[in-house]
Protein backbone atom coordinates (compact mmCIF):
# COMPACT_ATOMS: atom_id res chain seq x y z
CA UNK A 1 0.00 0.00 0.00
CA UNK A 2 1.27 3.40 -0.95
CA UNK A 3 2.66 4.73 2.03
CA UNK A 4 1.98 8.90 1.35
CA UNK A 5 -1.30 7.81 1.10
CA UNK A 6 -1.62 5.83 4.72
CA UNK A 7 -0.12 8.89 6.58
CA UNK A 8 -2.67 11.03 5.12
CA UNK A 9 -5.46 9.04 6.24
CA UNK A 10 -4.20 8.81 10.05
CA UNK A 11 -5.98 10.78 12.44
CA UNK A 12 -4.43 14.09 12.54
CA UNK A 13 -3.77 15.30 16.20
CA UNK A 14 -3.51 19.05 16.53
CA UNK A 15 -1.24 20.14 19.31
CA UNK A 16 -2.85 23.54 19.95
CA UNK A 17 -6.57 22.44 19.51
CA UNK A 18 -5.07 19.20 21.78
CA UNK A 19 -4.20 21.22 24.67
CA UNK A 20 -6.60 22.00 27.40
CA UNK A 21 -5.16 25.31 28.18
CA UNK A 22 -6.09 28.97 27.91
CA UNK A 23 -4.39 29.07 24.80
CA UNK A 24 -5.72 26.64 23.82
CA UNK A 25 -9.22 27.10 24.23
CA UNK A 26 -8.47 30.52 22.79
CA UNK A 27 -7.52 28.66 19.33
CA UNK A 28 -10.07 26.43 19.50
CA UNK A 29 -13.12 29.06 19.39
CA UNK A 30 -10.89 31.81 17.69
CA UNK A 31 -13.39 32.37 15.14
CA UNK A 32 -16.72 33.43 17.25
CA UNK A 33 -14.35 34.65 19.79
CA UNK A 34 -13.34 37.73 17.73
CA UNK A 35 -16.27 37.88 15.94
CA UNK A 36 -18.20 37.91 19.74
CA UNK A 37 -15.50 40.83 20.16
CA UNK A 38 -16.22 42.78 17.14
CA UNK A 39 -20.41 42.98 17.61
CA UNK A 40 -19.96 44.10 21.91
CA UNK A 41 -17.46 47.10 20.26
CA UNK A 42 -20.04 48.04 18.00
CA UNK A 43 -22.48 47.92 20.41
CA UNK A 44 -20.60 50.16 23.14
CA UNK A 45 -19.60 52.27 20.54
CA UNK A 46 -23.11 52.61 19.39
CA UNK A 47 -24.63 53.58 22.91
CA UNK A 48 -21.45 55.73 23.77
CA UNK A 49 -22.96 57.63 20.28
CA UNK A 50 -26.15 57.86 20.83
CA UNK A 51 -25.41 59.28 25.00
CA UNK A 52 -23.02 61.86 24.16
CA UNK A 53 -25.49 62.76 21.01
CA UNK A 54 -22.76 62.35 18.48
CA UNK A 55 -25.59 61.38 15.93
CA UNK A 56 -29.10 62.10 16.52
CA UNK A 57 -30.92 59.50 18.63
CA UNK A 58 -34.06 60.21 16.52
CA UNK A 59 -32.22 58.35 13.64
CA UNK A 60 -30.04 55.79 15.54
CA UNK A 61 -31.37 55.18 18.70
CA UNK A 62 -29.42 52.99 21.13
CA UNK A 63 -28.86 49.55 22.36
CA UNK A 64 -30.32 50.54 25.48
CA UNK A 65 -33.23 51.84 24.33
CA UNK A 66 -33.61 48.90 21.40
CA UNK A 67 -33.30 46.62 24.97
CA UNK A 68 -36.25 48.27 26.23
CA UNK A 69 -38.23 48.60 23.17
CA UNK A 70 -38.00 44.57 23.08
CA UNK A 71 -39.10 43.93 26.19
CA UNK A 72 -42.37 46.12 25.87
CA UNK A 73 -42.68 44.78 22.68
CA UNK A 74 -42.65 40.93 24.05
CA UNK A 75 -44.52 41.61 27.21
CA UNK A 76 -47.52 42.95 25.20
CA UNK A 77 -50.00 40.24 23.86
CA UNK A 78 -50.89 42.23 21.00
CA UNK A 79 -47.06 41.66 19.54
CA UNK A 80 -47.30 38.01 19.80
CA UNK A 81 -50.56 38.02 16.84
CA UNK A 82 -48.35 40.21 14.55
CA UNK A 83 -45.82 37.67 15.25
CA UNK A 84 -47.64 34.90 14.65
CA UNK A 85 -49.16 36.17 11.45
CA UNK A 86 -45.82 36.27 9.66
CA UNK A 87 -45.01 33.19 11.09
CA UNK A 88 -47.66 31.39 9.39
CA UNK A 89 -47.71 33.27 5.95
CA UNK A 90 -43.67 32.18 5.96
CA UNK A 91 -44.19 28.85 6.77
CA UNK A 92 -46.81 28.33 4.92
CA UNK A 93 -45.48 29.98 2.10
CA UNK A 94 -42.25 28.58 2.35
CA UNK A 95 -43.57 25.03 2.88
CA UNK A 96 -45.44 25.35 -0.53
CA UNK A 97 -42.17 26.76 -1.98
CA UNK A 98 -40.22 23.10 -0.68
CA UNK A 99 -42.70 21.08 -2.00
CA UNK A 100 -43.51 22.62 -5.38
CA UNK A 101 -39.73 23.10 -6.28
CA UNK A 102 -38.24 20.29 -4.77
CA UNK A 103 -40.67 18.00 -6.17
CA UNK A 104 -41.46 19.90 -9.50
CA UNK A 105 -37.99 19.83 -10.11
CA UNK A 106 -36.85 16.87 -9.62
CA UNK A 107 -39.52 15.99 -12.10
CA UNK A 108 -38.84 18.17 -14.97
CA UNK A 109 -34.89 17.76 -14.39
CA UNK A 110 -35.09 14.12 -15.14
CA UNK A 111 -37.60 14.44 -17.70
CA UNK A 112 -35.48 16.65 -20.08
CA UNK A 113 -38.26 17.38 -22.82
CA UNK A 114 -40.41 19.15 -19.54
CA UNK A 115 -37.36 20.94 -19.17
CA UNK A 116 -37.34 22.40 -22.18
CA UNK A 117 -40.84 23.30 -22.37
CA UNK A 118 -41.01 24.88 -18.82
CA UNK A 119 -37.73 26.45 -19.15
CA UNK A 120 -39.12 29.80 -20.28
CA UNK A 121 -41.61 30.39 -18.14
CA UNK A 122 -39.34 29.44 -15.37
CA UNK A 123 -36.79 31.86 -16.71
CA UNK A 124 -39.20 34.45 -17.20
CA UNK A 125 -40.55 34.53 -13.43
CA UNK A 126 -37.21 34.07 -11.84
CA UNK A 127 -35.98 37.03 -13.69
CA UNK A 128 -39.47 39.36 -12.94
CA UNK A 129 -39.16 41.46 -9.62
CA UNK A 130 -41.82 39.30 -7.45
CA UNK A 131 -42.16 42.80 -5.55
CA UNK A 132 -43.69 44.16 -8.98
CA UNK A 133 -46.08 41.35 -8.98
CA UNK A 134 -47.89 42.39 -5.29
CA UNK A 135 -50.35 44.70 -6.78
CA UNK A 136 -51.59 41.95 -9.34
CA UNK A 137 -51.32 39.36 -6.17
CA UNK A 138 -53.10 41.62 -3.86
CA UNK A 139 -56.10 41.98 -6.23
CA UNK A 140 -56.34 38.04 -6.62
CA UNK A 141 -55.75 37.25 -3.42
CA UNK A 142 -56.99 40.33 -1.17
CA UNK A 143 -54.83 41.81 1.86
CA UNK A 144 -54.59 39.05 3.93
CA UNK A 145 -52.53 36.23 4.89
CA UNK A 146 -53.14 34.57 1.17
CA UNK A 147 -51.38 37.01 -0.84
CA UNK A 148 -48.40 37.27 1.72
CA UNK A 149 -47.75 33.56 1.29
CA UNK A 150 -47.98 33.73 -2.23
CA UNK A 151 -45.47 36.29 -2.29
CA UNK A 152 -43.43 34.04 -0.09
CA UNK A 153 -43.75 30.88 -2.37
CA UNK A 154 -43.06 32.86 -5.68
CA UNK A 155 -39.53 34.13 -3.98
CA UNK A 156 -38.47 30.81 -2.49
CA UNK A 157 -39.39 28.52 -5.07
CA UNK A 158 -37.69 29.41 -7.92
CA UNK A 159 -34.44 29.19 -6.18
CA UNK A 160 -35.27 25.71 -5.22
CA UNK A 161 -36.71 24.74 -7.80
CA UNK A 162 -33.65 26.52 -10.44
CA UNK A 163 -31.32 24.58 -8.18
CA UNK A 164 -32.31 20.96 -7.75
CA UNK A 165 -32.90 20.92 -11.57
CA UNK A 166 -29.16 22.53 -12.32
CA UNK A 167 -28.64 19.48 -9.22
CA UNK A 168 -30.02 17.21 -11.49
CA UNK A 169 -28.52 17.36 -14.80
CA UNK A 170 -24.94 18.17 -12.67
CA UNK A 171 -25.25 14.30 -12.15
CA UNK A 172 -21.88 12.85 -13.44
CA UNK A 173 -22.69 10.41 -16.23
CA UNK A 174 -20.47 8.39 -15.54
CA UNK A 175 -21.90 7.49 -12.46
CA UNK A 176 -25.11 7.07 -14.21
CA UNK A 177 -23.36 4.88 -16.37
CA UNK A 178 -21.38 2.38 -13.86
CA UNK A 179 -25.55 2.18 -12.06
CA UNK A 180 -26.52 1.08 -15.84
CA UNK A 181 -23.30 -1.39 -16.33
CA UNK A 182 -25.05 -3.14 -12.92
CA UNK A 183 -28.12 -3.92 -14.23
CA UNK A 184 -29.75 -0.47 -11.87
CA UNK A 185 -33.32 0.57 -13.93
CA UNK A 186 -34.55 3.70 -14.25
CA UNK A 187 -35.85 3.97 -10.93
CA UNK A 188 -32.89 2.80 -8.76
CA UNK A 189 -30.79 5.23 -11.25
CA UNK A 190 -32.78 8.00 -9.98
CA UNK A 191 -33.33 6.87 -6.45
CA UNK A 192 -29.11 6.28 -5.84
CA UNK A 193 -27.31 7.68 -7.55
CA UNK A 194 -29.19 10.82 -8.70
CA UNK A 195 -31.24 11.94 -6.22
CA UNK A 196 -28.13 12.17 -3.37
CA UNK A 197 -26.19 13.37 -6.21
CA UNK A 198 -28.10 16.45 -6.45
CA UNK A 199 -28.92 16.89 -2.56
CA UNK A 200 -26.05 19.26 -2.05
CA UNK A 201 -27.70 21.66 -4.76
CA UNK A 202 -30.88 21.55 -3.72
CA UNK A 203 -29.91 22.25 -0.33
CA UNK A 204 -28.25 25.32 -1.68
CA UNK A 205 -31.25 26.27 -3.35
CA UNK A 206 -32.99 25.92 -0.24
CA UNK A 207 -30.55 28.29 1.74
CA UNK A 208 -31.25 30.72 -0.70
CA UNK A 209 -35.30 30.21 -0.83
CA UNK A 210 -35.30 30.83 2.95
CA UNK A 211 -33.37 34.11 2.30
CA UNK A 212 -35.81 35.14 0.05
CA UNK A 213 -38.93 33.62 1.23
CA UNK A 214 -38.28 35.97 4.77
CA UNK A 215 -37.85 39.27 2.72
CA UNK A 216 -41.10 38.04 0.74
CA UNK A 217 -43.61 38.53 3.80
CA UNK A 218 -41.83 41.50 5.44
CA UNK A 219 -42.18 43.25 1.85
CA UNK A 220 -45.94 41.84 1.12
CA UNK A 221 -47.01 43.12 4.54
CA UNK A 222 -45.12 46.41 3.99
CA UNK A 223 -47.23 47.30 0.99
CA UNK A 224 -50.71 46.35 2.63
CA UNK A 225 -52.06 44.72 5.59
CA UNK A 226 -53.28 44.93 8.86
CA UNK A 227 -51.24 42.80 11.20
CA UNK A 228 -47.31 41.47 10.77
CA UNK A 229 -43.86 42.21 11.58
CA UNK A 230 -43.21 43.71 7.97
CA UNK A 231 -46.85 45.98 8.92
CA UNK A 232 -45.17 46.85 12.49
CA UNK A 233 -42.07 47.97 10.93
CA UNK A 234 -43.95 50.32 8.43
CA UNK A 235 -45.80 51.67 11.40
CA UNK A 236 -43.10 52.19 13.45
CA UNK A 237 -41.03 54.04 11.09
CA UNK A 238 -43.94 56.28 10.29
CA UNK A 239 -43.84 57.38 13.53
CA UNK A 240 -40.41 57.51 14.16
CA UNK A 241 -39.94 54.80 16.25
CA UNK A 242 -36.49 53.81 15.83
CA UNK A 243 -35.94 51.94 18.95
CA UNK A 244 -38.87 49.53 18.11
CA UNK A 245 -38.08 49.80 14.15
CA UNK A 246 -34.25 48.54 14.91
CA UNK A 247 -35.93 45.60 17.31
CA UNK A 248 -38.38 44.37 14.74
CA UNK A 249 -35.54 44.70 12.15
CA UNK A 250 -33.34 42.58 14.25
CA UNK A 251 -36.01 39.91 14.66
CA UNK A 252 -35.99 39.36 11.03
CA UNK A 253 -32.18 39.03 11.50
CA UNK A 254 -32.02 36.30 13.97
CA UNK A 255 -34.23 34.47 12.08
CA UNK A 256 -32.34 34.57 8.97
CA UNK A 257 -29.06 34.12 10.87
CA UNK A 258 -30.73 31.02 13.00
CA UNK A 259 -32.31 29.23 9.77
CA UNK A 260 -29.13 29.76 7.78
CA UNK A 261 -27.58 28.15 10.61
CA UNK A 262 -30.09 25.24 10.96
CA UNK A 263 -29.86 24.23 7.08
CA UNK A 264 -26.18 23.92 7.76
CA UNK A 265 -26.16 21.45 10.06
CA UNK A 266 -28.78 19.11 8.11
CA UNK A 267 -26.23 19.92 4.84
CA UNK A 268 -23.18 18.45 7.18
CA UNK A 269 -25.80 15.52 8.20
CA UNK A 270 -27.07 14.52 4.99
CA UNK A 271 -23.96 15.26 3.22
CA UNK A 272 -21.34 13.78 5.44
CA UNK A 273 -18.90 12.71 3.12
CA UNK A 274 -18.14 16.83 1.99
CA UNK A 275 -17.45 18.00 4.64
CA UNK A 276 -15.56 14.45 6.51
CA UNK A 277 -12.32 15.99 4.83
CA UNK A 278 -9.15 13.77 5.20
CA UNK A 279 -10.20 12.84 8.83
CA UNK B 1 -17.46 -20.31 -31.14
CA UNK B 2 -15.27 -18.70 -28.68
CA UNK B 3 -16.37 -17.64 -25.12
CA UNK B 4 -16.45 -14.03 -25.96
CA UNK B 5 -16.98 -13.39 -30.03
CA UNK B 6 -17.68 -9.29 -31.20
CA UNK B 7 -18.37 -9.77 -34.94
CA UNK B 8 -18.31 -6.72 -37.53
CA UNK B 9 -18.74 -3.92 -34.91
CA UNK B 10 -19.35 -1.27 -36.60
CA UNK B 11 -19.97 1.96 -33.96
CA UNK B 12 -20.53 5.62 -35.04
CA UNK B 13 -20.60 8.50 -32.31
CA UNK B 14 -23.49 11.22 -33.33
CA UNK B 15 -23.80 14.01 -31.59
CA UNK B 16 -27.38 14.23 -32.61
CA UNK B 17 -29.64 12.10 -34.46
CA UNK B 18 -29.07 13.79 -37.69
CA UNK B 19 -25.31 14.45 -37.17
CA UNK B 20 -24.07 12.08 -39.89
CA UNK B 21 -21.56 11.04 -37.19
CA UNK B 22 -18.05 9.99 -36.72
CA UNK B 23 -17.58 6.05 -37.15
CA UNK B 24 -15.40 5.11 -34.67
CA UNK B 25 -15.58 1.33 -34.54
CA UNK B 26 -15.61 -0.57 -37.92
CA UNK B 27 -15.02 -4.54 -39.20
CA UNK B 28 -14.03 -5.32 -35.59
CA UNK B 29 -14.03 -8.61 -35.19
CA UNK B 30 -12.36 -10.44 -32.01
CA UNK B 31 -13.00 -13.71 -30.26
CA UNK B 32 -11.98 -14.30 -26.34
CA UNK B 33 -11.38 -17.34 -24.26
CA UNK B 34 -12.61 -17.81 -21.35
CA UNK B 35 -10.42 -17.30 -18.34
CA UNK B 36 -8.10 -15.06 -20.94
CA UNK B 37 -6.46 -12.23 -19.98
CA UNK B 38 -6.57 -10.34 -23.15
CA UNK B 39 -5.28 -6.16 -23.27
CA UNK B 40 -6.30 -4.20 -25.83
CA UNK B 41 -4.23 -1.12 -27.17
CA UNK B 42 -4.47 1.20 -29.53
CA UNK B 43 -3.71 5.25 -30.75
CA UNK B 44 -5.79 7.92 -28.90
CA UNK B 45 -9.36 8.12 -30.71
CA UNK B 46 -8.90 4.36 -31.88
CA UNK B 47 -12.42 3.44 -30.56
CA UNK B 48 -11.30 1.07 -27.58
CA UNK B 49 -13.42 2.03 -25.11
CA UNK B 50 -16.34 2.53 -27.41
CA UNK B 51 -15.49 -0.80 -27.98
CA UNK B 52 -15.25 -1.78 -24.69
CA UNK B 53 -18.49 -0.63 -24.01
CA UNK B 54 -20.66 -2.18 -26.03
CA UNK B 55 -19.53 -5.94 -24.83
CA UNK B 56 -20.91 -4.59 -21.60
CA UNK B 57 -23.61 -3.40 -23.45
CA UNK B 58 -23.44 0.29 -22.43
CA UNK B 59 -23.18 1.18 -26.25
CA UNK B 60 -25.05 -0.68 -29.04
CA UNK B 61 -23.45 -0.23 -31.89
CA UNK B 62 -24.84 0.21 -35.30
CA UNK B 63 -23.66 -2.51 -36.96
CA UNK B 64 -22.36 -6.19 -35.54
CA UNK B 65 -23.08 -7.66 -32.68
CA UNK B 66 -21.45 -9.51 -29.34
CA UNK B 67 -21.89 -12.76 -28.61
CA UNK B 68 -21.29 -14.71 -25.07
CA UNK B 69 -21.48 -18.05 -25.76
CA UNK B 70 -23.32 -17.40 -28.42
CA UNK B 71 -26.19 -15.38 -26.91
CA UNK B 72 -26.46 -12.38 -28.36
CA UNK B 73 -26.32 -9.32 -25.99
CA UNK B 74 -28.34 -6.38 -26.06
CA UNK B 75 -28.28 -4.77 -21.95
CA UNK B 76 -25.54 -4.75 -19.60
CA UNK B 77 -25.82 -8.42 -17.81
CA UNK B 78 -24.72 -10.29 -14.60
CA UNK B 79 -21.55 -11.94 -16.10
CA UNK B 80 -19.85 -8.89 -17.15
CA UNK B 81 -18.54 -6.01 -15.18
CA UNK B 82 -17.09 -2.91 -15.36
CA UNK B 83 -13.96 -1.16 -13.57
CA UNK B 84 -14.33 2.40 -15.08
CA UNK B 85 -11.24 4.59 -15.25
CA UNK B 86 -12.18 7.55 -13.42
CA UNK B 87 -13.52 4.93 -10.64
CA UNK B 88 -17.15 5.84 -10.99
CA UNK B 89 -17.40 5.38 -7.26
CA UNK B 90 -20.08 6.96 -5.65
CA UNK B 91 -18.63 10.03 -3.54
CA UNK B 92 -21.59 10.23 -0.80
CA UNK B 93 -20.58 6.29 0.20
CA UNK B 94 -17.93 4.86 2.04
CA UNK B 95 -16.13 1.98 0.54
CA UNK B 96 -18.09 -0.91 1.42
CA UNK B 97 -20.94 0.56 0.30
CA UNK B 98 -19.55 1.49 -2.58
CA UNK B 99 -18.70 -2.18 -2.97
CA UNK B 100 -21.90 -3.45 -2.01
CA UNK B 101 -23.25 -0.94 -4.72
CA UNK B 102 -23.48 -3.49 -7.66
CA UNK B 103 -24.86 -6.20 -5.22
CA UNK B 104 -27.91 -4.11 -4.91
CA UNK B 105 -29.45 -4.86 -7.78
CA UNK B 106 -29.45 -8.86 -6.83
CA UNK B 107 -31.37 -11.03 -4.36
CA UNK B 108 -28.47 -11.83 -2.23
CA UNK B 109 -29.24 -12.56 1.79
CA UNK B 110 -27.53 -9.55 3.76
CA UNK B 111 -25.05 -12.07 5.84
CA UNK B 112 -24.25 -13.06 2.40
CA UNK B 113 -23.77 -9.48 0.81
CA UNK B 114 -21.48 -8.69 3.93
CA UNK B 115 -19.64 -11.32 3.51
CA UNK B 116 -19.16 -10.93 -0.38
CA UNK B 117 -17.94 -6.95 0.41
CA UNK B 118 -15.94 -8.39 3.11
CA UNK B 119 -13.92 -10.43 0.86
CA UNK B 120 -13.46 -8.15 -1.87
CA UNK B 121 -12.46 -5.43 0.40
CA UNK B 122 -9.79 -7.64 1.79
CA UNK B 123 -8.70 -9.04 -1.85
CA UNK B 124 -7.85 -6.09 -2.90
CA UNK B 125 -5.89 -4.96 -0.08
CA UNK B 126 -8.45 -2.11 1.32
CA UNK B 127 -9.41 -4.25 4.77
CA UNK B 128 -9.12 -1.06 7.76
CA UNK B 129 -10.40 1.39 5.07
CA UNK B 130 -13.96 0.37 4.61
CA UNK B 131 -15.73 3.56 6.29
CA UNK B 132 -13.46 5.47 4.65
CA UNK B 133 -14.96 8.12 1.77
CA UNK B 134 -13.77 8.08 -2.13
CA UNK B 135 -12.19 11.53 -1.45
CA UNK B 136 -10.02 10.30 1.49
CA UNK B 137 -8.19 7.89 -0.67
CA UNK B 138 -5.25 7.99 -2.90
CA UNK B 139 -6.25 6.95 -6.58
CA UNK B 140 -4.68 3.49 -6.39
CA UNK B 141 -6.83 3.05 -3.64
CA UNK B 142 -9.75 4.30 -5.02
CA UNK B 143 -9.19 1.98 -8.09
CA UNK B 144 -9.02 -1.08 -5.83
CA UNK B 145 -12.80 -0.22 -4.13
CA UNK B 146 -13.69 -0.53 -8.20
CA UNK B 147 -12.09 -3.21 -8.75
CA UNK B 148 -13.37 -4.76 -5.77
CA UNK B 149 -17.24 -3.16 -6.73
CA UNK B 150 -16.96 -5.10 -9.93
CA UNK B 151 -15.23 -8.39 -8.38
CA UNK B 152 -18.21 -8.74 -5.80
CA UNK B 153 -20.69 -9.11 -8.14
CA UNK B 154 -18.55 -12.04 -9.01
CA UNK B 155 -18.58 -11.89 -13.22
CA UNK B 156 -17.18 -14.39 -15.40
CA UNK B 157 -16.07 -10.99 -17.40
CA UNK B 158 -13.90 -7.85 -16.24
CA UNK B 159 -14.35 -4.97 -18.86
CA UNK B 160 -11.42 -3.39 -17.59
CA UNK B 161 -11.46 0.45 -19.06
CA UNK B 162 -8.27 2.52 -18.74
CA UNK B 163 -8.41 1.34 -15.11
CA UNK B 164 -5.09 2.67 -14.25
CA UNK B 165 -4.84 5.67 -16.19
CA UNK B 166 -5.80 8.24 -13.56
CA UNK B 167 -2.93 6.57 -11.19
CA UNK B 168 0.57 7.47 -10.67
CA UNK B 169 3.15 5.84 -12.28
CA UNK B 170 4.69 3.79 -9.50
CA UNK B 171 1.23 3.13 -7.72
CA UNK B 172 0.45 1.85 -11.71
CA UNK B 173 3.42 -0.97 -11.26
CA UNK B 174 1.70 -1.82 -8.04
CA UNK B 175 -1.56 -2.43 -9.38
CA UNK B 176 -0.86 -4.34 -11.98
CA UNK B 177 1.26 -6.84 -10.57
CA UNK B 178 -1.83 -7.09 -7.63
CA UNK B 179 -4.19 -7.30 -10.84
CA UNK B 180 -2.81 -10.82 -11.94
CA UNK B 181 -2.59 -11.99 -8.11
CA UNK B 182 -6.51 -11.36 -8.29
CA UNK B 183 -6.76 -12.62 -11.92
CA UNK B 184 -4.74 -15.71 -10.98
CA UNK B 185 -7.80 -16.65 -7.73
CA UNK B 186 -10.56 -15.69 -9.15
CA UNK B 187 -10.46 -17.06 -12.97
CA UNK B 188 -12.25 -14.34 -14.69
CA UNK B 189 -12.30 -13.51 -18.40
CA UNK B 190 -10.37 -10.12 -18.66
CA UNK B 191 -10.99 -7.52 -21.70
CA UNK B 192 -8.27 -4.36 -20.62
CA UNK B 193 -8.02 -1.42 -22.39
CA UNK B 194 -4.46 0.54 -22.01
CA UNK B 195 -2.57 3.34 -23.86
CA UNK B 196 0.80 1.43 -22.06
CA UNK B 197 2.70 -1.03 -24.47
CA UNK B 198 4.42 -1.91 -20.93
CA UNK B 199 1.04 -2.81 -18.92
CA UNK B 200 -0.26 -4.42 -22.37
CA UNK B 201 2.41 -7.25 -22.44
CA UNK B 202 2.96 -7.31 -18.64
CA UNK B 203 -0.96 -8.61 -17.82
CA UNK B 204 -1.62 -10.40 -21.36
CA UNK B 205 -2.21 -13.86 -22.72
CA UNK B 206 -3.02 -11.63 -25.87
CA UNK B 207 -2.67 -8.39 -27.25
CA UNK B 208 -4.98 -6.77 -29.36
CA UNK B 209 -3.80 -3.88 -31.72
CA UNK B 210 -6.15 -1.73 -32.80
CA UNK B 211 -6.14 0.25 -35.81
CA UNK B 212 -6.12 4.43 -35.64
CA UNK B 213 -10.16 5.59 -36.13
CA UNK B 214 -12.26 4.48 -37.40
CA UNK B 215 -10.58 1.35 -35.11
CA UNK B 216 -10.10 -2.27 -36.27
CA UNK B 217 -7.80 -5.20 -34.79
CA UNK B 218 -4.67 -4.83 -36.69
CA UNK B 219 -2.85 -7.65 -35.16
CA UNK B 220 -3.08 -9.60 -32.53
CA UNK B 221 -0.07 -10.83 -30.86
CA UNK B 222 0.04 -13.99 -28.19
CA UNK B 223 2.17 -13.54 -25.05
CA UNK B 224 4.13 -16.34 -24.32
CA UNK B 225 6.08 -14.79 -20.85
CA UNK B 226 5.58 -17.51 -17.87
CA UNK B 227 3.28 -16.75 -15.05
CA UNK B 228 2.83 -15.72 -12.62
CA UNK B 229 4.95 -13.17 -14.10
CA UNK B 230 6.95 -10.13 -11.49
CA UNK B 231 8.13 -7.19 -11.39
CA UNK B 232 11.77 -8.15 -13.41
CA UNK B 233 10.13 -9.78 -16.18
CA UNK B 234 9.71 -6.07 -17.78
CA UNK B 235 13.37 -6.17 -17.96
CA UNK B 236 13.97 -9.74 -19.51
CA UNK B 237 15.25 -9.79 -23.43
CA UNK B 238 11.59 -11.34 -24.45
CA UNK B 239 9.73 -8.53 -23.06
CA UNK B 240 12.21 -6.14 -24.77
CA UNK B 241 11.32 -7.88 -27.63
CA UNK B 242 7.42 -7.60 -27.36
CA UNK B 243 7.49 -4.39 -26.95
CA UNK B 244 9.35 -3.74 -30.23
CA UNK B 245 6.93 -6.23 -31.81
CA UNK B 246 3.71 -4.08 -30.42
CA UNK B 247 5.59 -0.54 -31.20
CA UNK B 248 6.14 -1.68 -34.41
CA UNK B 249 2.61 -2.19 -34.96
CA UNK B 250 1.31 0.76 -33.07
CA UNK B 251 3.59 3.20 -34.39
CA UNK B 252 2.01 3.96 -37.80
CA UNK B 253 -1.59 4.17 -35.92
CA UNK B 254 -0.14 6.49 -33.87
CA UNK B 255 1.47 8.65 -36.07
CA UNK B 256 -1.64 8.61 -38.89
CA UNK B 257 -3.85 9.76 -35.40
CA UNK B 258 -0.64 12.44 -35.31
CA UNK B 259 -1.09 13.67 -38.82
CA UNK B 260 -4.65 14.47 -38.63
CA UNK B 261 -4.70 15.67 -35.00
CA UNK B 262 -7.49 14.73 -32.93
CA UNK B 263 -7.47 14.63 -29.62
CA UNK B 264 -10.15 12.58 -28.76
CA UNK B 265 -9.42 9.64 -26.05
CA UNK B 266 -11.11 6.19 -25.89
Amino acid sequence: MEQTNQDKILPEVDAITARKTFRGRFFRNERWLIGAATIVLFLVVWEVAGRKNWVDQTFISRPSLVVRAAIQMLTSPDFYGHLSVSAIEFFVGFAAALLVGVGFGLFIGWYKNLEYSFEPFIMALYSTPRDALIPLIIIWLGIGLYSKMAVVFLGAVFPILVNTVAGIQNVDPVLIRAAKSFGAKERAIFRKVVLPASLPYMIAGIRLGVGRGLIGFVIGEMYVAEKGIGFLIMRAGSVLKTDDLLFLVSIIAGVGVLSNQLIRKFEEKVSRWRFERSV
Amino acid sequence: MSYLEAKNIKIIYRKSPDDPGLVAVENLNLSVNKGEFVTIVGPSGCGKSTFLMSVDGLIRPDQGEVYIEGKKISSPGPERAVVFQEFALLPWRTVESNVAFGLEFRDIPPNEKKQTIDKYVKMVGLAGFEKHYPHQLSGGMRQRAGLARALSVNPEILLMDEPFAAIDAQTREIMGTELLRIWDREKKTVLFVTHSIDESIYLADRIVIMSARPGRVKEIIDVKLPRPRRFEVKSSMEFVEYRKRVWQTLEEEVKKVMDYGTDESG
